[in-house]
């Protein structure tokens, strides 16, 4: 994105620059005469057409940006995704020639949604924010849908947003219209957290402090604004990078915690329902024990992988529970207000109260809670299942016992019910999505995998599901775009592991942003890609289809009009190709999938991405 | 009138959700009711190639999928419902909110604007015509643990 100034403007700015440096002096609160002095690693190649020159450094400076590149190192970030622009160039160059391009390492997106998106998937799986760098203006843009999706999803990602702060700077009309002056209010309310900061000691302390409200639950975005001069500017030698220890999770008040026990232990069936309570992988254990614990049946809404799907306590029926216990479950109105019907109690804990922005509706209808505790689930639970044991007598344990076994007895005839409904349509063309998964499960099975879409439910229900990247739950915002990035950036987190990522992919989310399959294949992310090709914008054709025969209007022929994805079909495979991706498809014969899946898993065993274009029924 | 609630109670039990487990109290009253539909014993004679034709190409596979396996709809074959109850569903949609008679979800109505009777017994065929799946255990895939 070019901001396309002249050499004028860039000759101007040099004294600005220079000036800027020896005032931050003054300014430092971090300046650190004791420190070690880190040598400057000299210039920019000061080529860049749009980007100002940098000035040379003086003997007792170095670049901005270097100093930035150190406190990202600091905070242990191991990535920065971003679509390229001028405004952050700086940090481009500071990241591969000071930085070694490691830790981070710079990653080449086409879109600044898709970056976003890549960084959710990788948050994810590795537990932490990678870096995403965007144009303040015209890429924050682009990258609010995924701004979006990882506010709705709890997620942290942790943005750098160039921006030409000072009009005085702003000496052409590009750089006018790539500049605002409160750039983050565009999405102010989708960030847990944003800044604007004057200077690089500022910035200092706003990246560090993004940082840390990010990784404090509930995780969320937050955003901090870079100068396009002073990060390109030089800085005394004596900054040091802030120090910052991570605060622990809140966790719910004891006093509420061990009521919450009571009614738990007392009741006669209490159910667990869970949205995305497991942070960490520690949340899928804890929920194991409390559950144990209590032989209580769970309901695990997958927003993340919660809890093992194959556990004989997986399955609860929420509407015949007299208590119910919702951990981080999101959407519980309904659960709430027919529990309240039928004189059963409601508990929850949630960091939902701690999230303090009111515009979009991801807070849901108001739940009528009994025992609302405000609080981390993940990190109440040891609390929690610490005063359940301490509650527990011999005669409850009986109790328990046997309602665990008609748990079990249940838990095993949905699975044996999945199986029957999944048989259905088997040799069906266009392949079924059961029969596609099930080809997919049948080679992945004895792998350490891990599954980054979230849209069909046939894993669900019958794959062994049991750590935490097996599953990573589908879009916060629900909305299209999402999954291809995602699974790109998660497979990127699962690489360093070993793991064999595989991931179902939608096809109308895929048209979305499908530059980032030339970031796979650029970055050798391995991945592999099975389309859930309907050739249709599915969801909107069922709606669109509806009102027309409600209304009695129009024809068979025109209610596809809008939201059908042929004529012609896309050739997902040559798609793929053509961004140096290998693939093969369309494939429409059931049986033709096991030996697609076997060369894409050989492919990919090889550290590449690979595409198996499968062309499949509606859902 | 007596036509009218008949409709109203197919759609709201089988409506509900064909193929959906649900509780054994609505699925004992579907069965009930599918009972007394079969008796009625008016299931008219259809064409199953023309059938599939038809429920192609009015995407009732959007839903239902191309054999009728269900997916956002109900599961339609093997063993679809009784003619009857077929024929009231698909003419009268699901009215998701009675109170403003809208259908927001679910099953849309097919007036006969879009299909006619002859295919409606045409599609009913199709759907009688789909076999028995094969069981789990005998498919590998689904035979393993």
């Amino acid at each position: 994105m070019s901001d396309g100034k002249t050499s004028i403007d860039r000759r101007g700015f040099l004294k600005g620059a220079t000036a800027g440096a020896a005032g931050f002096v003054a300014q430092s609160a971090f300046a650190d005469a004791q420190a070690p002095a880190q040598a400057p690693q000299g210039g920019t190649s000061g080529s860049n057409e749009s980007a100002p020159a940098p000035p040379t450094p003086a003997a007792n400076e170095r670049p901005a940006s270097d100093f930035m590149v150190d406190v990202f190192k600091s905070l242990g970030i191991e990535y920065a995704m971003a679509m390229p622009a001028g405004n952050f160039a700086g940090i481009i160059e500071s990241v591969v020639h000071y930085g070694g391009n490691r830790n981070p390492e710079w990653l080449t997106c086409m879109n600044e949604e898709s970056s976003v998106e890549m960084a959710i998937g990788y948050a994810k799986i590795e537990g932490k924010p990678a870096l995403v760098c965007a144009h303040a203006t015209v890429g924050l843009q682009h990258a609010a849908m995924g701004i979006y999706d990882a506010w709705c999803d709890r997620v942290p990602v942790y943005m750098m947003l160039g921006n030409t702060q000072d009009s005085a700077e702003r000496n052409d009309p590009i750089t006018w219209v790539h500049s605002a002056n409160d750039p983050c209010a565009l999405v102010r309310d989708m960030t847990k957290w944003d800044d604007n900061p004057i200077s690089m000691v500022g910035w200092a302390d706003a990246a560090v402090r993004a940082y840390r409200i990010a990784m404090t639950p509930p995780y969320g975005p937050t955003a901090v604004v870079v100068d396009e001069h002073r990060h390109v500017s030089n800085i005394p030698a004596t900054f040091r990078v802030p120090s910052f220890a991570m605060p622990a999770a809140p966790q719910g008040a004891i006093e509420a915690v061990r009521e919450a026990a009571k009614l738990l232990v007392a009741a006669q069936n209490p159910v667990i329902i869970t949205g995305m309570h497991a942070r960490t992988p520690a949340g899928i254990a804890l929920l194991v024990e409390l559950a144990e614990s209590l032989q209580a049946g769970v309901i695990d809404r997958k927003r993340r992988m919660n809890f093992p799907t194959r556990h004989p306590l997986n399955v609860g029926q929420a509407g015949q529970a007299d208590v119910v216990l919702a951990l981080e479950a999101g959407y519980i109105t309904g659960d709430a207000r027919a529990a309240r019907q039928r004189n059963a109690k409601v508990i929850s804990i949630s960091t939902n109260e701690l999230f303090l922005k009111s515009n979009y509706g991801d807070q849901f209808r108001f739940a009528e809670i009994d025992l609302p505790i405000t609080g981390d689930a993940e990190a109440t639970l040891p609390t929690l299942i610490d005063e359940v044991k301490k509650q527990i007598t011999a005669d409850r344990r009986r109790v328990f016992q046997e309602r665990g076994a008609k748990i079990a007895e249940a838990n095993k005839a949905a699975f044996e019910r999945a199986k029957q409904e999944a048989a259905l349509g088997w040799e069906a063309s266009p392949i079924s999505t059961a029969r596609l998964s099930m080809e997919l499960w049948n080679q992945i099975r004895n792998e350490d995998w891990s599954l980054v879409t979230g849209w069909v439910n046939w894993p669900l229900r019958l794959w062994n599901m049991d750590k935490h990247y097996h599953y990573i739950g589908r879009s916060g915002g629900e909305a299209i775009g999402y999954h291809l990035p995602a699974s790109i950036g998660a497979a990127l987190a699962n690489r360093k592991h070993g793991r064999l990522t595989v991931a179902i992919q939608p096809d109308g989310d895929f048209m979305v942003a499908n530059g980032a399959l030339w970031t796979a294949a650029h970055h050798r992310i391995p991945l592999l890609i099975v389309m859930q090709n309907n050739r249709a914008y599915h969801q909107d054709f069922m709606d669109a289809q509806r009102i027309a025969l409600v209304r009695n209007r129009g024809s068979l022929e025109t209610m596809a009009i809008g939201t059908e994805i042929t004529n012609p079909n896309i050739d997902y495979a040559k798609l793929a190709q053509s961004m140096g991706v290998a693939a093969e498809g369309p494939i429409t014969n059931p049986n033709d999938l096991a030996g697609a899946i076997r060369r894409g898993i050989a492919v990919v065993k090889r550290g590449e991405p690979y595409l198996i274009d499968a062309v499949t029924q509606p859902r | 009138m007596k036509t009218f609630f008949s409709g109203t109670i197919i759609v709201m039990l089988v409506g509900s959700g064909i193929g959906d487990p649900g509780s054994v109290g609505s699925r004992f009253l579907v069965s009930s009711f599918i009972a007394s539909l079969r008796a009625q014993g008016q299931t008219p004679a259809g064409n199953a190639e023309n059938g599939k034709a038809v429920f192609l190409k009015a995407r009732c596979f959007s839903c239902h999928g191309t054999v009728g396996q269900g997916g956002p709809g109900g599961r339609l074959a093997p063993k679809p419902v009784p003619f009857a109850a077929f024929r009231t569903f698909l003419r009268q949609g699901k009215v998701n909110s009675p109170a403003t008679n809208r259908n927001w979800a679910g099953m849309p109505p097919f007036s006969t604007k879009f299909l006619s009777d002859a295919d409606l017994a045409d599609i009913y065929a199709y759907l009688t015509s789909i076999p028995e799946p094969p069981a789990p255990a005998s498919i590998p895939l689904l035979a393993q643990p």
